[in-house]
């Protein structure tokens, strides 16, 4: 049996990696498992950490050392480096609760962090690319809002408990991963990233009561909500979506619709004459022909006969939006008679 | 910025008022593209940018920029919702807990 050099170099490497991998087994976690931050903020400073189990170490770039779980600092200007420290590799932290503590760099990894639940590191200066939170298989509360990361956003599938995930206001581009698998995902906003191509769907979502993806750069055709039974608010504003808009007639609990500022060209009858408490739904800015604006405003009009329903604004204006016909005007007319706001071309 | 205010009527297509009734809307004058602040008591029911012509039966005050509609608001003491200022914003503002 003959072995070429490139096979025995390859087993020679794996002979003397066996003891690492084994170690890495057996101590995985220890010693000091550590995440490196950086910050500008100059105030009293108290990041928080929820955990059970080993205390955290917290070691600051002054030479200072605590086992607090909060310490407060105040350092003064500058930027500042803090290192937290667990003999039990992280494996107790389930909460990471700390806004607007002007961070800036990069996140570091909280893959060690396997019971995190609830993650806000929004309104910082974080940069660079978010890391993978796959391995926080309870994360079911994750904002990262309101920084500066930009790529391809990672994906979150293997957070099957993801309830709220809010990454809105950074620079995210490339497409968006699916969340099909976060079940019971309720509360999502991308908007004003860069994503682009398609939005994935999100109808596996049921318990979804709130997305916004608008001020991205999604194309295509618009996926149907129609299975989000639950929505509340829904915005898609400023993209480039096309198309038929989707029904949203099985959306009843809607109280904000905004599609304005994309391309699409009709809507399908009855979609907005179900929804008793929807009180704005844009249409502006987009290529919706005569029909397709009379079906709205003729839609509305049916919802009028809801018991209860609240008053709407309602615009179909600017773009290529068509002036209504006369039984849209006289459609609009009895919407206005009604106490409700309307705007078209 | 100037309004108009347009004489409607009803026809006979009412089926969920009563016909023939005419009442005054307010609208914008013109359609160039502007801020419209539309309020009822003290209470702000819609802020929005927007060409062509808004008609609505209750206060509206037609402006070129979205300051001027919130120092507007301000000086008429109106209540301005988060959701009303900015929705997009008003969805992190406000921290929703797991029930």
């Amino acid at each position: 049996m003959t072995i070429s050099r490139r096979g025995l170099i390859r087993t020679l490497v794996a002979l003397l990696m066996a003891p690492v991998a084994f170690c890495q087994q057996v101590f995985r976690g220890w010693p000091w498992a550590t995440l490196r931050f950086q910050t500008t903020h100059a105030a009293g400073f108290s990041p928080s950490f929820t955990k059970t189990g080993a205390l955290l170490h917290w070691a600051w770039g002054d030479g200072t050392y605590t086992d607090s779980n909060a310490p407060v600092k105040n350092y003064g200007a500058g930027t500042k480096t803090f290192w937290v420290s667990s003999r039990d590799g992280f494996r107790g932290v389930t909460n990471f609760n700390s806004p607007s503590l002007d961070f800036v760099d990069g996140l570091p990894s909280f893959a060690i962090c396997t019971a995190l639940k609830d993650f806000r590191g929004h309104s910082n200066n974080f940069s660079g690319a978010l890391p993978s939170f796959a391995a926080c298989i309870p994360l079911d509360y994750f904002r990262c809002d309101s920084n500066s990361f930009n790529g391809v956003l990672p994906s979150f599938a293997a957070c099957v408990n993801l309830w709220t995930f809010y990454c809105q206001t950074n620079s995210f581009s490339g497409t968006l991963p699916s969340f099909a698998a976060c079940t019971a995902l309720a509360y999502f906003s991308c908007y004003a990233n860069s994503f682009s191509g398609a939005l994935p769907s999100f109808a596996a979502c049921t318990a979804l009561r709130e997305i916004s993806c608008s001020g991205n750069s999604f194309s295509g055709t618009l996926p149907s909500f129609a299975a989000c039974t639950a929505l509340t608010y829904f915005n898609c504003g400023g993209n480039s979506f096309s198309g038929t808009l989707p029904s949203f007639a099985a959306c009843t609990a809607l109280t904000y619709f905004s599609c304005l500022n994309n391309s699409f060209s009709d809507v399908v009858p009855g979609s907005f004459a179900t929804q008793k408490s929807m009180a704005t739904a844009s249409f502006s800015a987009n290529a919706l022909p005569q029909t397709a604006v009379d079906q709205v405003l003729a839609d509305c009009v049916v919802s009028l006969a809801i018991p209860g329903r609240v008053i709407c604004t309602v615009t179909l204006t600017g773009g290529t939006n068509a002036h209504p016909s006369a039984a849209g005007i006289a459609d609009g007319v009895l919407l206005i008679a009604a106490g409700w706001t309307v705007s078209y071309n | 910025m100037e309004l108009k205010t347009v004489q409607v009527m009803l026809t006979a297509r009412a089926t969920v008022l009563t016909a023939k009734e005419i009442f005054m809307a307010n609208a914008t004058k013109d359609n160039k593209l502007s801020w419209r602040m539309v309020y009822a008591g003290k209470q702000i029911l819609a802020l929005f940018q927007s060409n062509g012509t808004t008609y609505t039966r209750n206060p509206l005050f037609n402006a070129e920029t979205k300051d001027e509609c919130i120092t507007k608001a301000n000086a008429l003491g109106l209540v301005i919702p988060p959701e009303v200022l900015d929705p997009e914003a008003a969805r992190g503002a406000v921290m929703v807990e797991k029930p």
